[in-house]
């Protein structure tokens, strides 16, 4: 699979970061050598084998439904950007 | 632009095609993948752990209580519940989402392939099929119009736990989608998954709408329209959405795939985002939670304590106990209530009585205070006690409905025959007396019996007052028309 300037920008997009001059070329590189690797995994024949989702065995790890962890909202707003007394701030999301 | 006209002939030739995704919030104590409580009507941001704002290196755990509603909902829906399910990231960005990512699941959800038979007016039951239920997680909530310049984030609702269900595009009228969605709303209530406030957002729904003539064979395009916390406004804008669609095709135009929402103060839909600008959301496993395993004794044990749902009630009042509709969908409308009813027809009370009790004199008390059927001071019991009172000819049923009634509430412990005679509304079974006072009115009113006799058979009402009247209302109504029928019928 080739990394085209298309493919660049739609990721770029999706994670909503920028990279600018030779950063991308660099990001292209990177990107490609992956795919690459990932083209060479493909191909192992994997014909019968069911597709491993989880690295472990264990199932079925619910918790009891108690309330626990909060954290004060003095604590939790602490390291936030932007905030006031009670709310998370961030730039107006929608137009009105 | 407000209401669009089109002629009904138009409108004819099209067949609306509607499927609807509801989330249904979870009724638990702390959520699905954070640990913290989730309550309502909390001041902001304070149910919130590093795991909901997603600190490095917290990681989420399963809430089983939250796996148990959600195995409810699919057995009361008919759904194929697999041995093994997991859970999927759904990746997109938005600031009341702090991960960056939503937990969700894609395939391979908790329940697969169910239905729901759902009751219409014309008497029929629809089955409309359920494509899925999945477990997920809320998001928390932005606050747009508080500030001037920024946007508000609480995240007390963030990670929440919810289900959504989606159903196949088996729905053909708004008013069938409302009749789902309010029978959606009626099996959480019963089943206590959750409180069905919609207006609250505690139960949502999305609605994907497509027109196509009748004549076609393949569904048109669909649109998904948003912001639905009403069942009104449901159907609101899914007529709304049609009429558009159709004048859209019949001006030349295309349907495009697209998301929009409902704006409540125009009464119309307004494009949120087309299909080009669509989210690519990435999914795939989450690796920091296990898969769950349902074993069948779990499924089989859940089965067991699954209470009697309002579809099944609604079968037996209307085909055992003769029922309409409407009044069959009254009764079942409240859990609460339809076991009241129940309890009535336990003291062996006819079916229509119990009914024409209930949805009067029970009803119009409950509605008046705002109280649900299980406040209902008086028990069914007592109740049943007397109705036969009024059934037997002893109290009339005003008196009942208007003085005996209250005083029962009043007076929770006395026995509804004791209560009677001490309120002096006993009628007085006096065959004699009764005719005695009707010879005495045929003397005074001699022009009355002769028109009566000629043909106006209206004055029985006439002397059936004036004896009720001389009787202080005592007297039995029945008895007296018997007397005074007979009486004015008979030849001299």
């Amino acid at each position: 699979m080739q990394i085209t300037d298309e493919l660049l920008n739609k990721v770029a997009a999706l994670c909503k970061l920028e990279f600018p001059g030779e950063t991308r070329e660099q990001l292209r590189r990177d990107f490609q050598r992956m795919l690459d690797f990932v083209d060479l995994l493909q191909e192992v024949d994997t014909e019968g084998v069911a597709p491993l989702v989880h690295m472990t065995e264990s199932v079925n790890c619910t918790r009891e439904d108690q309330p626990s962890g909060t954290l004060s909202r003095e604590a939790a707003l602490k390291n936030a950007p932007q905030k006031d007394e009670r709310y998370f701030r961030v730039p107006k999301v929608i137009r009105q | 632009m407000s209401k669009l006209r089109l002629s009904a002939e138009i409108r004819q030739k099209y067949q609306a095609v509607i499927g609807l995704e509801v989330h249904v919030q979870l009724q638990v104590k702390s959520k699905i993948f954070a640990t913290e409580a989730f309550t309502f009507g909390s001041e902001p941001n304070e149910h919130i752990s590093v795991i909901t704002l997603a600190h490095p290196g917290a990681l989420p755990s399963i809430n089983g209580a939250c796996v148990q509603q959600a195995l409810k909902m699919g057995l009361a829906t008919h759904c194929h519940i697999p041995t093994a399910t997991y859970f999927a990231r759904k990746n997109y960005f938005y600031p009341d989402l702090p991960k960056g990512y939503q937990l969700s699941q894609a395939e391979n959800p908790i329940c697969q392939n169910g239905y729901l038979d759902v009751p219409m007016p014309d008497g029929g039951l629809h089955r409309i099929r359920i494509e899925r239920i999945h477990l997920e997680e809320d998001a928390g909530k932005s606050i747009h119009d508080l500030d001037e310049r920024d946007t508000l984030i609480d995240l007390n609702r963030a990670g929440a736990g919810l289900i959504e269900l989606v159903t196949y595009p088996d729905l053909r009228s708004a008013d069938e989608a409302c009749a789902f969605m309010a029978e959606i709303r009626k099996l959480v209530r019963y089943l206590g998954v959750g409180d069905g406030n919609m207006e609250q957002g505690n139960l949502r729904c999305d609605a994907n709408v497509s027109v196509m003539l009748k004549t076609a064979t393949e569904y048109g395009t669909r649109v998904e329209v948003k912001n639905l916390n009403s069942i009104n406004y449901l159907g609101k804008a899914i007529n709304y959405e049609i009429e558009r669609q159709i004048a859209l095709i019949e001006n030349g135009g295309e349907v495009r795939q697209s998301t929009r929402t409902w704006q409540v103060s125009t009464g119309t839909t307004q494009l949120m985002r087309d299909k080009e600008t669509a989210d690519d959301y990435r999914y795939f496993p989450e690796p920091d939670l296990q898969p769950l395993r349902i074993s069948r004794e779990q499924l089989a044990q859940l089965q067991e304590a699954l209470p009697v749902l309002p579809a099944a009630l609604y079968e037996r009042y209307t085909q055992e106990l003769g029922l309409s509709y409407l009044e069959a969908m009254a009764l079942v409308e409240q859990a609460s209530t339809a076991r009241y009813f129940d309890a009535l027809l336990e003291q062996k009370l006819e079916a229509r009585v119990a009914y024409n009790w209930l949805m009067g004199p029970v009803k119009s008390y409950l509605n008046e205070h705002q109280l649900e059927t299980e406040a209902f001071p008086v028990e069914p019991a007592r109740l049943a006690a007397l109705i036969r009172l009024v059934e037997g000819g002893k109290v009339s049923h005003n008196a009942a409905r208007e003085r005996l009634l209250p005083a029962m509430m009043l007076h929770a412990e006395a026995e509804p025959a004791h209560l009677a005679r001490e309120l002096n509304v006993l009628m007085e079974s006096n065959t004699t007396a009764i005719a005695q006072a009707m010879e005495a009115l045929m003397q005074e009113f001699p022009d009355e019996v002769a028109r009566y006799r000629n043909g106006r058979k209206g004055l029985m009402g006439f002397f059936v007052g004036k004896i009720m009247k001389a009787f202080k209302g005592k007297a039995n109504p029945k008895e007296v028309n018997q007397v005074v029928k007979s009486q004015l019928e008979a030849k001299n």
